[in-house]
């Protein structure tokens, strides 16, 4: 059973600081019109519009301007209205700790970018919202 | 089982201390065969001096004076394995952060080709040559981290060779200049050079000069905001010519002034501001002048701006 709900449109917040990526993820998710991508290109900014939009799921780099990934992932923790958004570490940053590090703070999935093509990469975001977004 | 060969290896001291790469008095194996025979002597010398005169205080003295060396050497032992440590941290943080530098670029490659190969988007051509530009730096981008890390590899061999000439520091800045111009006007960026009348030649390894420059306004691009001034000055200083590039960036904080020449460095205020490169460069300039004989320098106002100077 698909349990995406076709008639709603999920709220995808992207915070990447390099724009390539930020264009080729908004077309590559929002060719199906199933999901809006809010881009966010500092952690500063990432944070703001994460209280701004309450998007549904977040994806964070970890290399950020003015905040790192790190920061953002823990404001978000700390922050009531917005810890049960679950977060995707979305980055090519792997050293020793980084992963743990990152799930600790309560990340869901940490996603190596250089690992997986477009096509591959999408539709493990499509999975990670179907097995954490309810209805 | 250990075999003949690795025995002796292991009980030649050199061959274990090569591996470290630090000198025989840094080297923890060497000293402490060091620690050891001291420790021998001193039991022989203690037994020998109390057996002849049995006088307590020439005994006592002796005992001092060996557990001071010992403690001597002890300190040693502690801080050359901190070094090794502090390396081996260096090293591993080096290798994530080329892993990073090389895989952002090649990411992109692989998506940008993902798009065109899968004709997601009904491409027009304006975004094909787009997309094609895009990996054309990416691919710039990837082969600069390589050849920042071979040439640092070429400046630590011993065999290291500078091949002088003489040359003008004005042309050489002027040829470097013209191939920043795109980067420059793409972020609003003017370039002003000053040169002072009647400079004299250099004599220098033009080859490796150029590298230097090349460092300086390449940082000073990266660093610095968009619509800046950077301002590149060439004047006389006693029998030398100095060379200034001053840039209005990020500049430099206090804590971070120290490391800056280091290997590997990449300032705590860069990681914030997300600059690309691997920290390698201002090392390898370092290198250069210093072993041309020059001298390098920078002076700073963290948030405000930056300096960075040579002479040769």
């Amino acid at each position: 059973m698909d349990i995406i709900n076709k008639e709603k449109k999920y709220k995808i917040l992207f915070v990447e600081d390099e724009p390539s990526f930020q264009e080729i993820f908004k077309s590559a998710l929002e060719k199906n019109n199933r999901y809006r991508v809010i881009q966010a290109f500092d952690g500063e900014e990432g944070f703001k519009r994460a209280r701004e939009e309450k998007p549904d799921l977040i994806l964070l780099d970890l290399v950020l301007p003015k905040k790192s990934g790190f920061e953002v992932l823990k404001d978000l923790k700390e922050d009531k209205d917005l810890s049960a958004i679950p977060v995707v570490v979305l980055t090519n940053l792997e050293s020793g700790g980084d992963i743990e590090k990152t799930t600790s703070l309560g990340a869901k999935a940490y996603l190596i970018k250089a690992d997986y093509s477009l096509d591959e990469i999408t539709s493990r975001i499509e999975k990670i919202i179907k097995d954490c977004i309810p209805e | 089982m250990l075999s003949f060969r690795k025995i002796f290896d292991l009980l030649n001291l050199k061959k274990q201390c090569d591996q470290y790469q630090v000198g025989l008095w840094s080297c923890p194996q060497f000293l402490f065969v060091v620690m050891g025979v001291l420790i021998i002597i001193s039991i022989i010398s203690t037994n020998i001096v109390v057996r002849r005169y049995a006088e307590p205080e020439i005994s006592a003295l002796i005992v001092m004076g060996i557990t001071a060396i010992l403690f001597v050497i002890g300190h040693a032992v502690v801080s050359s394995f901190e070094r090794i440590a502090e390396d081996s941290r260096t090293k591993s943080e080096f290798i994530s952060v080329v892993s990073h530098e090389l895989r952002n670029p090649l990411t992109s490659i692989r998506w940008q080709l993902d798009l065109l190969k899968n004709g997601h988007f009904n491409f027009s051509e304006k975004q094909c040559q787009e997309a094609l530009e895009i990996m054309d730096n990416d691919s710039k981008r990837m082969n600069e981290v390589v050849s920042d890390m071979l040439a640092v590899h070429r400046v630590e061999e011993k065999a290291f060779k500078l091949n002088p000439e003489f040359f003008s520091l004005a042309d050489l800045t002027g040829a470097v200049l013209k191939n920043y111009k795109k980067q420059a006007q793409k972020n609003g960026t003017k370039i002003e050079v000053l040169v002072q009348d009647g400079l004299p030649p250099v004599f220098a390894d033009k080859k490796k000069i150029q590298m230097v420059i090349e460092h300086l306004i390449d940082n000073a691009l990266k660093y610095g905001r968009p619509n800046q001034t950077v301002r590149v000055e060439i004047e006389k200083t006693g029998k030398k010519v100095r060379l200034s590039v001053s840039d209005q960036g990020v500049g430099i904080s206090e804590k971070d002034a120290g490391k800056i020449f280091q290997k590997f460095f990449r300032a705590g205020n860069v990681l914030r501001h997300q600059i690309e490169g691997i920290g390698l460069g201002l090392y390898i300039a370092r290198q250069i002048i210093e072993k041309s004989g020059g001298q390098i320098d920078f002076k700073s106002r963290e948030n405000k701006s930056s300096t960075f100077w040579f002479t040769i």
